[in-house]
């Protein structure tokens, strides 16, 4: 079996697709690239070849979106190729305009670069479905067609619990993550595959075919390698408008739902090389009510770019329910943030890109800042924010070490060695949650929701650090000297016994003394 | 991959569900042999059911869980297949070394709920008329449970013959109810435990082919099942 190959509608051929010109112009090691006479209409034929390839995964080029796409993806099944393994890239009307053939080698390519890259098929983020419909007596009989669908599913080691994040279970548009264990669970009737949350997990615990990270990261390091304009749409409404009518050099991807692009996702492809990039959501008629999910992610990547000093028209979105919604490619696209800040890009290479949030809004600003030697001083504010700076009153805190407990992103640490302990923070991580300020209880911690340059350009800090006091019996560490002092003061002048048993002994040592008056 | 778009009948002639019931419960029966052991009764069992189950998994390439299966065929037709079982199956079931991979639910739930596992186990398969049949096999080995679901897809293949859809449905359910009650909640947690301990072994792939092939069955039983009711035809 090889993993991925490339069935090639041959009515694209005459059209400008021309296979070995395409095999010449895919990275690496390319894969088996095969013909199919009318691909679009003849899933038989494809089956076959798939077959005679021995192919895992298809990345099937066709000519529209009219292709039953639905019927291909289950006839390549019975070729071997796994049930979520085919990805369809419709060419026809990207050939049809400017730099058509070289637009279609980077998106086959992108394709290629996704599927190598999907986690391999699993049972789990996959789901079987019947054809709908009531089924005469007749035909419950037989095999009614069957589709294969992808499910969300949370790796259970990487989740850290619904108490701690939870991001994903009120993100949900379906309410399909249940909060019934102390990890998130996916109901699999549910899921739609949306991807949501797949984009809003902070630790990339929730796995889906076809949406995962790895493979939107590999597709856009293959697609921006050389540059171009980015426009990133919602699958559902990708048929909706006439891509005719998309210009050179804007490249469309498709995404489960436009409101998984995160401010980070548009600020990373910007960082990457792309010279500008566009989002374009179902609008009024979304699926996942994620209008305003997209409307802040580019909301907060134009003020981003504002505050960097570089044009923040870069940042487009439109919607399909809008009549002029391809009027958002009518101005010409901008220089590339790379030519403004040589270097840039340097730091966005392939295997450097992160979709992760909240590195990558994190990084990308940060890489930006530097390479266009933006003022430190640049706060962004938003609601809600892709970020967050935790401060601390170092007189207060008493290193008790609760916060780290609850950070859902370890933006947060505790460390602490046999002499010092030292709380520390990463800008870099913080998703702004607040679980921190709620659980202190000294109330000495401060959270400031938004992009704050100077914090991001500095690194982590040093919130807090003090001594560790040691046992007056055996010498073992106790705890943090502002701790005890903070215990001392709550036990007052009455329990001098108890108050020398807890500030002066370990646990080990501390059944020596014994309760109050008893030693 | 590919958007929602209402689903076209394929062109050729769809396989019966007595046909599907029929493969997935010789399938069934083989898995089971395997996790019963090494021992040349049950390999001997496995070689002569490989080419039928071969020629069989053909009928409906559209069920993911007979491309798992067809996987696992080829894996076991190479001829050196069986040649580390012995000591593989030994070293991870029976020396006692690993307990996570004991094959047996009750192993794997706190000692206070294995009567309860046991006794749930052995009332699954007296309702289907059967007894576990070997001190080697109890009534909660995952052998057990697997010829428990090849029982009920035989009974099921009979049930569609007789164009019986209510029966059908009934066998149905169960089978679902094996599955995710019986089987998947602990055994994907012993397939992760071989695949680590010995991911070359015969019998990493062997969990792995069956935890795959159980969870597309789960929702090929539970999809077909609401698809009689929803038709009216079930009961």
């Amino acid at each position: 079996m090889i993993d991925v190959a490339v069935l090639v509608c041959g009515d694209l051929v005459p059209r400008g697709l021309d296979p070995e010109t395409l095999r010449a112009a895919l990275p690496g090691e390319p894969p088996p690239i095969a013909v199919v006479n009318h691909l679009c209409h003849a899933p038989a034929a494809a089956t076959r070849r798939a077959t005679e390839l021995g192919a895992r995964r298809v990345v099937a080029a066709v000519c529209d979106h009219e292709a039953s796409l639905e019927t291909l993806a289950a006839r390549l099944v019975r070729g071997g190729v796994e049930p979520l393994g085919t990805e369809p890239v419709v060419l026809g009307p990207t050939l049809a305009s400017g730099d058509g053939a070289g637009r279609a080698h980077r998106l086959i390519a992108a394709a290629v670069a996704r599927l190598t890259a999907a986690p391999r098929g699993d049972a789990a983020t996959t789901r079987l479905r019947l054809a709908e419909g009531t089924l005469d007596r007749r035909a419950l009989l037989t095999l009614p067609p069957i589709r294969y669908a992808a499910v969300a599913a949370v790796d259970e080691n990487a989740c850290v619990g619904t108490d701690r994040c939870g991001r994903c279970v009120g993100l949900c548009p379906v309410d399909a993550i249940s909060t019934s264990s102390s990890r998130a669970t996916v109901s699999r009737d549910a899921c739609t595959g949306c991807g949501l949350c797949v984009s809003v997990c902070p630790t990339g615990a929730i796995a889906l075919p076809g949406a995962s990270l790895d493979e939107h990261t590999a597709g856009f390091e293959t697609l921006l390698s050389d540059g171009g304009a980015l426009a990133i749409t919602c699958r559902h409404s990708a048929p909706r408008f006439d891509h005719d009518e998309i210009p050179a050099p804007w490249v469309l991807v498709e995404v489960p739902c436009a409101g998984m692009v995160t401010t980070g996702w548009l600020l990373q492809a910007l960082c990457a090389g792309a010279s500008d990039v566009a989002v374009i959501g179902c609008g009024s008629d979304c699926r996942c009510d994620a209008v305003q999910r997209v409307d802040n992610a580019t909301a907060v990547a134009r003020q981003v770019l504002d505050a960097v000093g570089a044009d923040a028209g870069r940042v487009r979105s439109t919607t399909t329910d809008r009549r002029d919604a391809i009027g958002v490619f009518a101005d010409p696209v901008s220089q590339p943030i790379a030519e403004l800040a040589p270097g840039l890009t340097a730091g966005f290479t392939a295997g450097r890109i992160t979709l992760r949030e909240p590195e990558a809004t994190a990084a990308a600003v940060t890489g930006m800042a530097r390479a266009l030697g933006a003022t430190s001083a640049t706060s962004i504010g938003h609601d809600p924010p892709p970020l967050g700076i935790v401060a601390a009153d170092d007189q207060a805190c008493t290193l008790c070490g609760a916060c780290p407990t609850v950070c859902p992103t370890d933006a947060l640490r505790l460390d602490e060695d046999r002499d010092r302990s030292a709380l520390r923070f990463d800008p870099h991580r913080c998703i702004a949650c607040g679980h921190c300020t709620d659980i202190c209880p000294e109330d000495a911690l401060t959270l400031t929701p938004g992009i704050q340059l100077a914090q991001l350009l500095a690194g982590p800090t040093v919130l807090a650090e003090d001594e560790i006091a040691h046992c007056q019996e055996c010498g073992a560490p106790i705890g943090p000297a502002a701790m005890l002092a903070r215990v001392v003061a709550l036990l007052g002048d009455e329990n001098s016994v108890l108050r020398a048993a807890v500030t002066e002994r370990c646990n080990d040592c501390r059944g020596l003394v014994g309760p109050a008056g008893s030693s | 991959m590919t958007g929602a778009e209402p689903l076209q009948l394929l062109e050729d002639d769809p396989p019966s569900l007595a046909d599907v019931s029929a493969v997935r419960a010789l399938a069934y029966s083989v898995l089971a042999r395997l996790l019963l052991g090494p021992e040349p009764q049950h390999t001997l069992a496995v070689s002569e059911a490989l080419g039928g189950w071969s020629d069989a998994v053909a009928i409906a390439p559209d069920l993911a869980a007979f491309g798992v299966w067809r996987e696992l065929i080829t894996r076991l037709e190479v001829p050196d297949a069986f040649s580390h079982a012995v000591d593989d199956y030994t070293e991870l079931f029976i020396t006692g070394r690993h307990p996570g991979c004991d094959l047996a639910e009750s192993s794997h739930v706190p000692p206070a709920a294995n009567a309860e596992v046991l006794h749930a186990a052995t009332q699954s398969l007296r309702r289907a008329g059967l007894a576990a049949h070997s001190a080697s096999a109890p009534p909660d080995h995952a052998a057990t449970q697997l010829e428990l679901l090849a029982h009920s897809c035989h009974q099921e293949s009979d049930a569609w013959q007789r164009e019986d859809v209510a029966a059908a449905h009934t066998r149905l359910s169960q089978e679902h109810k094996v599955l995710r009650e019986r089987l998947l909640p602990w055994l994907p947690g012993v397939a992760g435990l071989v695949a680590r301990l010995a991911p070359e072994s015969l019998y990493a792939s062997v969990l792995d082919a069956i935890i795959r092939s159980c969870r597309y069955d789960a929702d090929y039983t539970a999809a077909l099942a609401a698809a009689l009711e929803a038709s009216g035809d079930a009961t």
